[in-house]
Formats: structure tokens, C-alpha cells, sequence
């Protein structure tokens, strides 16, 4: 009996097959944004913790918000001698004009010193990376990034030619790996100098925020207390800022996870529009099916057997739409990540979730006309034209 | 089986009301063959919708093998018009989407007899019965309002109902197809099955052992009875 009545309303579905595909098309639609949408989201989630996790092990980042020039080289060598850090390295940043020709790139740049590139695992893919050399005797020499090569000079293939700093000639002496796109911009489009000249360049004398690795994860905790007491001592309370990886980890967390619900709940609006869309559908082919309604109980159809109907074509249309929507959802974030340069993660959780409130909601207000047309005497529906 | 005492039938037209039955006292017996017959809006469609319980009265008692209709509760409602009662309509009301043999298989999906092939091989007899074997496969649309009407007795013959109630059964038919469904409504007579029919034909009225008159939602004649 179950069967025959399954029958039933795939055939009647199919004798309606434009309200069928609209009713459909509502939770296509709202099943492949929720998907995609938290695909992307979570995508870049992981982006960003894989940014974080490649930018070193161990790190602690930390930075003075005012009297920089207060903390000394003393204090950092200090530091650096006093056991859980392998290396403490400052870091100077600023935006500049990168010229070649006619060409004018606005660019970030970095002042390194060659600890950096183990620090920060920074590597070259071909000449070589800032040595102590260039740093000692400032040197102006640069490696640069391959966005910014590809967009000065047309290719990558450049070490050894000159690139125009704010002006300043600089010798590219090697080019770095690639680390692409992130939602937070592109990762290549960088230029690095020694430290001592970036100095000049950028006119802060000294750098207001350090990299350090501590020398084991153990010694995390240990490096970071003994950094606060010496930034404490110098700047003040309130004055500073450190962060260990772990820390940064859960921050980038809390923020992607916000954008993740954000994106989920827009798309979950969509969602509700689709299962708006059932139920308007359901509410008109019930009232327009009051006849036939009137014809089935007539000939004995139980009042169960009716709502049975119309809960097997609401599973159907939602069913089958949900089925399309999770396959588009995947496409779609695929899709999107490879054009926005994020990597999306298509989670069947989410997707089995969007389709699950779709059919609830396709249900709920198609079971509701479906029962008060149930409930009428038979020569009541079957007056009804 | 069938007793019914002072029933009346209401429609509430706002400022005017419309008694379709005015206090109709009926007892029909088990293996009975009965025809009605009355003017147009005399109120026989509304008795027979009440006599296969698709509506409800507005006074009386009507009580069906014993138990009081109004008392019951849907399911067992649904149940008697499944198994007890064949009801054939004034319009046939057929189902446009399903064909022939899936109408008249319906009734039997709906009393939970069991495989689709017991179901179609049913089915298939009762179209058959009715000189439709070779029309199964057509949608009402596409059947004549004859064959149509022959669809609607097959619907109702399926469950094999000890009530078999037709509204002018043999209204769309010619003579000779009318002759033979009659021939036929007096074997299932004969079997045993309970019949009511509804008609302004009087040579089909006349086959009928007790003869019922209706003027105005009132029994005027009652010919036959215990005939
Ligand atoms: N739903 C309704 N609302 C109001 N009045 C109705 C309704 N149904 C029937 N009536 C009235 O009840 C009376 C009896 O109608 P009924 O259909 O029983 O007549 P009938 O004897 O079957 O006529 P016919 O031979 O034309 O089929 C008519 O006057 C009709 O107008
Ligand atoms: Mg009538």
C-alpha cells in the first residue's frame, strides 16, 4: 500500500511537472548557497590557520604600541641569550613604490635580516635570500615576490636585474616562493630588504614589533612571560601586544567563525525563501486538488492515507531538489575557491542540514492544507470546482 | 441494515434555508433492490450521499448495521465506504491522471489488498464485468462519457460491497448498453448485493422489486416493500 501510494505521487508530480520544477528550483537554490556559502567559509578558515601555521613554529609575535624606541637591542639580546628562544628577529614594514621602466607597482616592504627566512619560513626558488653581508654594510639588494616581478617586468625570470625602491635602485638578488592568494590579499606581491636599509626607506628608526621562535612548544609559555615582563619594563602596562601562535590560531578562529555564520545565515535566508516557495506550491495544489481529495475518501481512503500523498510528494520534491542542490553546492564552492583563491571544504553535515529544513519546512505547511482537505465529508470536496 | 427515522437535510442560505430532506423514515433489508426516482431537486442525490455516509444529516438518526452513523469517527467512516458500500456518482467522478485499471484499482489500494498484481487482476474483472476489457489502459479523457460511466460501476463493483449505490447509473448510456447494465445490476442483485439506484427512467424502475418516490425531501410512495 505504501508503495502504490509512493506511485501515486510520483505520478502525480510528474503530471505537473512545471510546478514540480519550480517547487524544486526553490530548494535547489537554497540547498547550494547554504552549501557553497560555508563551504567557502570554512575554506577559508583553513586558509588562514595554514597561513598562520607556515608563517613558523613556535612563534610569538609581539609589538610595543608607543615608546618603541625605548626597548633596546640590549634588551632583545637579553632575551635572546636567556635560554627558550631560538631566535628573536625585528620586523620593519611599510608601503612603497616599486618601479621598472614605465611601470609603478604599490607594493609592501619588508626590512629582513637572513634569520628571517628560517623564522618565517621564507624561501627562494631561485639566487639567493638577504645574507648578513647586506645587512651589515646595507646593501641595496632585494627579493621580491612573483606577483610583483610578473607585474614589472612581464615575467619571473629576473634576478639580477634593477627594481626602483622610493626611487632608490635596488639589485633583485633572488625571487621567493609563491605562496598565493589569501583572502587578506596576495602573499607575492612583496618586496624584502635588508633590514638596515628598510630603515631609511620607510623613516622609523627602529621596529616596533619582533618575531620570536621559541626554542621548543614547551617553552612557549615561559618565552612569553619573560617577553611580557621585559616589554612591561620598558613601555608599561597596556603598551604592548603579544601573541603566541596558539593565540593567533584562536583569534583567526573566532573571526572566520563569525564570517562562516554570517555567510551561512544569508544563504539560510535564501533557504527559507526555497521552503516559502514549497509551501506556497503545497497550500495551492492541495486547494486545487479538493476534488480529488473528495474522490479518494469517497471510495474509502482514510484520512491518514491522504496526508501520506502529500508527505510522500513534499519528500520527493524536496528530496530529489536537496539531491541537485548539494551536487550544485559542491560545483559552485569548487568553483568559487579556485576564482577567489581560497579552498573551499564542502562538509555533507551542512549540506544533509539545508536539505533536512527545506523538507521540514515543505512538510509543515504542505501537511497543513493536506489535513484540513482530509478532515472535510466527502460531498463537501467533491462540490469543489 | 439500513434504518433511518426522521432524517432532514439542512442548507443554510443565509436569509433563506433549503430543506433538501424533510423527515425521511426509510428501513431497507439486506439483498433489497430499490430504485428512486423524483423531479429534479427533489433531494434523491442528497439521501444517497447520506445513505453511502459521504455527508452528514442535519437531524435524525440514521443507523447502518446496527451502528449510529453520526457516531462514528473517520477512519471507521472511511472504512464502510471502502468495503461496505459502492458508491456510483452522477458525474463518475474519476481521477484524470490515473488510467481505466488504475481508477478502478484504487479502492483496493485504499483497503490495503495486498500486491499491485492482485490489485490490477481485480481490477481487471471488474472492468471487464462492465464490457470495458479492452479500454483499460485509456485515461478518462479519453474514454466516452459511456465507457466513462462503465469505469465508475467497475470502481464500485471492485470491492465486491454488500451496498451498491448509483446515482443515474445508466444516464449517459444508449438503450442497449443500459439493457445489459441492468442485466447485470440484477445479477449482482441476485448474489446477494444490496442496490439502490437512482433514476428517471421508468422501464429501469420498473426492474426494481421496491420502488421509492421522492417530491420535496419527502418519501411520497414506497411500492413493493418486502417484495
Ligand atoms: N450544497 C448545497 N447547498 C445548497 N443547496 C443545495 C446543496 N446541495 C443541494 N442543494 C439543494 O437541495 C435540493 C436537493 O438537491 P439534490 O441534488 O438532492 O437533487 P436531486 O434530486 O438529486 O436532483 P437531480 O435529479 O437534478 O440530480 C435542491 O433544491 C438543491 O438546490
Ligand atoms: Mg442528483
Amino acid at each position: 500500500m505504501f508503495s502504490a501510494i509512493f506511485k501515486m505521487a510520483l505520478t502525480s508530480l510528474k503530471n505537473r511537472k512545471m510546478r514540480t520544477f519550480l517547487a524544486m528550483l526553490g530548494v535547489v537554490i537554497g540547498v547550494t548557497s547554504v552549501t557553497a556559502l560555508i563551504a567557502i567559509g570554512q575554506g577559508a578558515a583553513g586558509d588562514i590557520t595554514s597561513r598562520i601555521n607556515s608563517m613558523g613554529t613556535n612563534l610569538i609575535v609581539f609589538s610595543a604600541m608607543q615608546d618603541a624606541d625605548k626597548i633596546r637591542q640590549d634588551d632583545i639580546d637579553a632575551l635572546k641569550s636567556s635560554g627558550p628562544f631560538l631566535d628573536i628577529i625585528p620586523i620593519i614594514q611599510g608601503q612603497v613604490n616599486a618601479e621598472s621602466g614605465s611601470r609603478s607597482v604599490r607594493t609592501s616592504l619588508e626590512g629582513v635580516t637572513p634569520e628571517h627566512a628560517e623564522v618565517r619560513q621564507l624561501n627562494v626558488t631561485s639566487g639567493r635570500f638577504i645574507r648578513s653581508i647586506d645587512v651589515e654594510q646595507r646593501l641595496r639588494v632585494c627579493v621580491v615576490g612573483t606577483e610583483l616581478a610578473t607585474e614589472l617586468f612581464g615575467n619571473t625570470d629576473v634576478v639580477g636585474r634593477q627594481v626602483q625602491i622610493e626611487g632608490l635602485p635596488f639589485l633583485i638578488v633572488g625571487i621567493l616562493e609563491g605562496k598565493g592568494q589569501s583572502l587578506m590579499g596576495s602573499q607575492d606581491n612583496r618586496v624584502l630588504i635588508p633590514m638596515t636599509y628598510a630603515q631609511t626607506i620607510t623613516g622609523s628608526k627602529t621596529s616596533s614589533t619582533w618575531y620570536a621562535s621559541a626554542s621548543s612548544e614547551a617553552e612557549v609559555n615561559n618565552a612569553v612571560s619573560m617577553i611580557e615582563s621585559m616589554l612591561k619594563k620598558r613601555v608599561g602596562e597596556d603598551n604592548y601586544n603579544v601573541y603566541s601562535q596558539s593565540e593567533m590560531l584562536k583569534m583567526a578562529g573566532d573571526v572566520t567563525g563569525i564570517m562562516t555564520a554570517m555567510l551561512g545565515g544569508i544563504a539560510a535566508i535564501s533557504l527559507l525563501v526555497g521552503g516559502i516557495g514549497i509551501m506556497n506550491i503545497m497550500l495551492v495544489s492541495v486547494v486545487e486538488r479538493t476534488r480529488e481529495i473528495g474522490i479518494r475518501k469517497a471510495i474509502g481512503a482514510r484520512r491518514a492515507h491522504i496526508l501520506l500523498q502529500f508527505l510522500a510528494e513534499s519528500v520527493l520534491i524536496t528530496v530529489i531538489g536537496g539531491l541537485v542542490g548539494m551536487a550544485l553546492g559542491a560545483l559552485l564552492s569548487a568553483l568559487m575557491g579556485s576564482i577567489l583563491g581560497v579552498s573551499s571544504s564542502f562538509s555533507v553535515g551542512t549540506a544533509g542540514l539545508a536539505l533536512g529544513f527545506s523538507m521540514a519546512i515543505g512538510l509543515i505547511f504542505g501537511l497543513y492544507p493536506a489535513a484540513k482537505a482530509s478532515r472535510m465529508m466527502p460531498v463537501e470536496a467533491l462540490r469543489y470546482e | 441494515m439500513i434504518e433511518m427515522d426522521k432524517i432532514t437535510k439542512i442548507y443554510d442560505m443565509g436569509e433563506e434555508e433549503v430543506r433538501a430532506l424533510n423527515g425521511i423514515n426509510l428501513s431497507i433489508q439486506e439483498g433489497e433492490f430499490i430504485s428512486i426516482t423524483g423531479a429534479s431537486g427533489s433531494g434523491k442525490s442528497t439521501l444517497m450521499n447520506i445513505i453511502g455516509c459521504l455527508d452528514k444529516p442535519t437531524g435524525g438518526s440514521y443507523r447502518l448495521d446496527g451502528s449510529e452513523v453520526a457516531e462514528l469517527g473517520d477512519r471507521e467512516l472511511a472504512d464502510i465506504r471502502g468495503r461496505k458500500i459502492g458508491f456510483i456518482f452522477q458525474g463518475f467522478n474519476l481521477l484524470p491522471t490515473l488510467t481505466a485499471l488504475e481508477n478502478v484499482a484504487l479502492p483496493l489500494v485504499y483497503q490495503g489488498v495486498g500486491g499491485s498484481g492482485e490489485r490490477k487482476q481485480r481490477a481487471k474483472e471488474a472492468l471487464e464485468q462492465v464490457g470495458l476489457g479492452d479500454r483499460m489502459r485509456h485515461l478518462p479523457s479519453q474514454l466516452s462519457g459511456g465507457q466513462q460511466q462503465r469505469v465508475a460501476i467497475a470502481r464500485a463493483l471492485v470491492t465486491k460491497p454488500s451496498i451498491i449505490l448509483a446515482d443515474e447509473p445508466t444516464g449517459n448510456l444508449d438503450s442497449k448498453t443500459g439493457a445489459e447494465l441492468l442485466e447485470l445490476f440484477t445479477k449482482l442483485n441476485k448474489q446477494g448485493h444490496t442496490l439502490i439506484l437512482i433514476t428517471h427512467e421508468l422501464n429501469i424502475a420498473r426492474h426494481a422489486k421496491r420502488r421509492i418516490r421522492i417530491m420535496d425531501g419527502r418519501i411520497v410512495s414506497d411500492k413493493g416493500v418486502g417484495a
